[in-house]
């Protein structure tokens, strides 16, 4: 498909470092590590000291993290959502098509890192959570296994995403005007089922149920975790603008402007730019 | 002189790491570091552990030591009511599985007796009102300090517990065997049986897997959007793609296939996994000493006192005495009568004295109202204070007895409870 308008700017190629992966195995070691050293607290303190929520043990070894956690989670997300709006780009009608490729990737390393989060959040913890009710009595809103899967996985993976729309909405055109449906549900679906937490302990305080991962209770966390599926209209929402940036940046071809993309967004998304 | 190659160094620090953290992982929970608590009842509402089921006469055979070793056996046995009005906030669907619990597999659970009927894997269906006996035999198997105790779990409704002890468990687990002798005649040890084939089918299906998605995932993503914007989608699938979608389908079914047919040969003889619900009866009911009616109740907040009235009708020939009040494994003993003194090898929490006045004995024949106070800190340390909760009921057993020892057991299942409290704390009431 023709384009209407061509490019102006002069093309600069990136430095092969501004696609490093660096910073994602970064990311992924300290995230291993901190669900690693989590994972041997759990296994050091959970039975030993978190089974009864009403001795001074409980208050020190799982009470204090829960207050942590609920002090620093919503300290981070409103820290990294203010800086990245005020070290937004103010000009980005004027962004460099090599800058632009260069957030893209940083983009999609966030939101693998939103995805390695969702993991451990919304899957394994969640299994573990299952576990711990098989083997543990009835369920209670502050057990070692909801502080940590509740409290802390889910809130981390939030930060995570909505961090990643954020930068999105901040830095690329594509998305600082206009909404992203797919990328709303993307990160806003699995959001939910931190608020589907409220709904769930109110339902175990007053309806007594048996602990079943299939009971009707326990849907809004299944329905919203397919919200994750959002990721493939993600892409293809991405993917032609990268690709006609690339071709832009490498062999040289005409692009859409970010000025037209910016009052227009859903011009990138057409697939005929991905055509070779 | 030898040189340090930093870069060795750093792998072999790595693995060193890596195979301490790994052990920590496995060990952490087997170390009996950590001294445990309980299973922490009490955070479940006071009218669900009041008013559901009820444990009496529960036995641990490793008391008053607590300990056993690896591998010992042991039993716990008691008895339970279903009581005969079931809060109507709970479920009751009456199938039920006895049940001993611990957490994680700590100990194994060998045998369990319903009414000396032998019950290891299925549920029985329960009565309200019913009392059932039960013994369980269980084999220590993992070292550590555990709470341990009976349950029933029932469908619907979820687990309810009994009372529990702290049980030592002394000695290594790393030889213990599960042996157990199949329907055939051969014996196999359930610890590791079936585990190397476990491991090499998810090995092996997660491989497929992964080679399905690594031929998919590796080829252009962005070029194959061109393709569909461009009209050529049938370029998508080349002929080789078709053979490889016809290989792994093929391939699959005829995995699962022969993977079926040989288990089949090699296991020729087994037997379905068995559903069935086994209907059991109640113990017959014991004799009738008594008829009572609790008439009132109150809670008395800063005083921390339960006191209800209670009318009795002696029906029997000999003088009866009210001895117990039982209610969410809590114990209160009634001081006046001769003997009934706290024993330490009761697994139960030991509530205080039960006053009743009068205390004399309610002679055959005789009416009495009788005023039953216990003052106690367990109702606010068990929390068993029923003025914070939506349903202000409580219910327990109350255990009568005559001269000659026998016993009749009789349930408060749904008495409503008015608080007191008190003049500094009515809200200007």
């Amino acid at each position: 498909m023709a384009q209407a308008t061509t490019q102006t700017v002069s093309i600069s190629i990136p430095d092969k470092s501004a696609f490093s992966w660096k910073n994602l195995w970064i990311a992924l070691a300290i995230i291993t590590a901190f669900e690693i050293a989590v994972n041997v607290y759990e296994r050091a303190f959970a039975f030993a000291k978190g089974l009864d929520y009403f001795t001074p043990d409980y208050q020190t070894y799982w009470m204090s993290i829960l207050y942590t956690e609920l002090i620093l989670e919503p300290t981070t997300l409103i820290a990294l959502c203010s800086w990245l709006w005020v070290t937004r780009d103010r000009a980005m009608e004027n962004l460099a098509p090599a800058e632009e490729l260069r957030r893209y990737w940083n983009l999609g390393l966030f939101v693998v890192v939103y995805t390695v989060l969702l993991y451990w959040g919304a899957s394994y913890y969640t299994e573990q959570d299952g576990t711990w009710h098989q083997t543990v009595i009835r369920d209670t809103d502050f057990t070692p296994s909801h502080i940590i899967e509740f409290y802390q996985s889910y809130p981390i993976y939030i930060v995570a995403g909505v961090g990643s729309m954020v930068y999105a909405m901040t830095r690329l055109p594509q998305y600082a005007k206009a909404f992203s449906v797919p990328y709303a549900v993307l990160v806003g679906s699995p959001l939910m089922i931190f608020p589907n937490v409220g709904l769930n302990e109110f339902g175990h305080t007053r309806w007594f149920m048996e602990e079943l991962f299939v009971a009707p209770l326990h849907w809004g966390f299944v329905m919203f975790g397919w919200g994750a599926l959002a990721i493939l209209g993600t892409w293809l929402q991405i993917c032609p603008r990268v690709v006609e940036l690339i071709k832009q940046v490498y062999y040289g071809k005409p692009a859409t402007p970010p000025a037209v993309v910016l009052n227009d967004p859903e011009k990138a998304t057409d697939p005929a730019l991905c055509e070779v | 002189m030898k040189i340090f190659n930093c870069e060795t160094g750093m792998k072999k620090l790595v693995r060193v790491g890596g195979a301490i953290l790994l052990s920590g992982l496995m060990l952490a929970p087997m170390s009996s570091l950590f001294a445990v608590q309980g299973m922490g009842a009490k955070s479940q509402e006071a009218f669900l552990r009041m008013r559901t089921v009820t444990f009496f006469d529960t036995r641990f055979s490793f008391t008053p030591s607590n300990r056993v070793k690896v591998g010992d056996e042991f039993t716990c046995t008691g008895k339970v009511m279903l009581m005969p009005t079931w809060p109507q906030e709970i479920p009751f669907s009456g199938i039920s599985f006895f049940n001993f619990f611990v957490p994680g597999p700590q100990v194994l659970r060998k045998a369990i007796f319903v009414n000396e009927k032998y019950f290891q894997f299925n549920s029985v269906v329960l009565e309200k009102g019913g009392v059932y006996e039960y013994k369980m035999i269980n084999q220590a198997r993992t070292p550590g300090i555990w709470p341990v105790g009976p349950m029933v779990s029932m469908e619907e409704a979820g687990p309810f517990i009994g009372p529990e002890e702290f049980l030592t468990i002394e000695g290594s687990g790393a030889g213990f065997t599960n042996p157990v002798k199949t329907l055939l005649g051969n014996t196999i040890d359930l610890e590791n049986y079936g585990e190397g084939r476990m491991i090499a089918w998810t090995l092996l299906t997660s491989a497929i897997a992964v080679v399905w998605l690594v031929y998919w995932c590796s080829k252009p993503f962005t070029r194959r959007l061109g393709l569909v914007a461009a009209g050529r989608k049938e370029d998508l699938f080349s002929p080789m793609d078709r053979q490889v979608c016809f290989l792994f389908t093929i391939g699959t079914i005829v995995l699962v296939a022969a993977a079926a047919m040989i288990t089949k040969a090699q296991y020729p003889i087994t037997i379905p996994i068995q559903e069935t619900k086994y209907y059991i009866k109640p113990l017959p009911p014991e004799p009738a000493l008594i008829q009572a009616e609790v008439t009132d109740a109150t809670y008395d907040v800063p005083g921390r006192t339960l006191s209800f009235h209670l009318q009795v009708k002696n029906i029997g020939d000999k003088p009866v005495v009210l001895k117990e009040f039982l209610t969410a494994n809590v114990r209160f003993l009634n001081p006046d009568v001769p003997g009934n003194t706290w024993n330490e090898n009761y697994p139960e929490v030991n509530g205080g004295p039960m006053r009743v006045t009068p205390s004399e004995p309610i002679n055959p024949g005789e009416t009495k109202t009788l005023e039953v106070s216990m003052q106690s800190a367990e109702w606010e340390n068990q929390r068993l204070t029923m003025y914070h909760e939506s349903t202000n009921r409580f219910g327990g057993l109350l255990f009568f007895t005559d001269t000659s020892g026998t016993r009749q057991v009789f349930a408060i299942a749904d008495q409503i409870v008015i608080p007191k409290f008190g003049a500094t704390m009515g809200g200007g009431m």
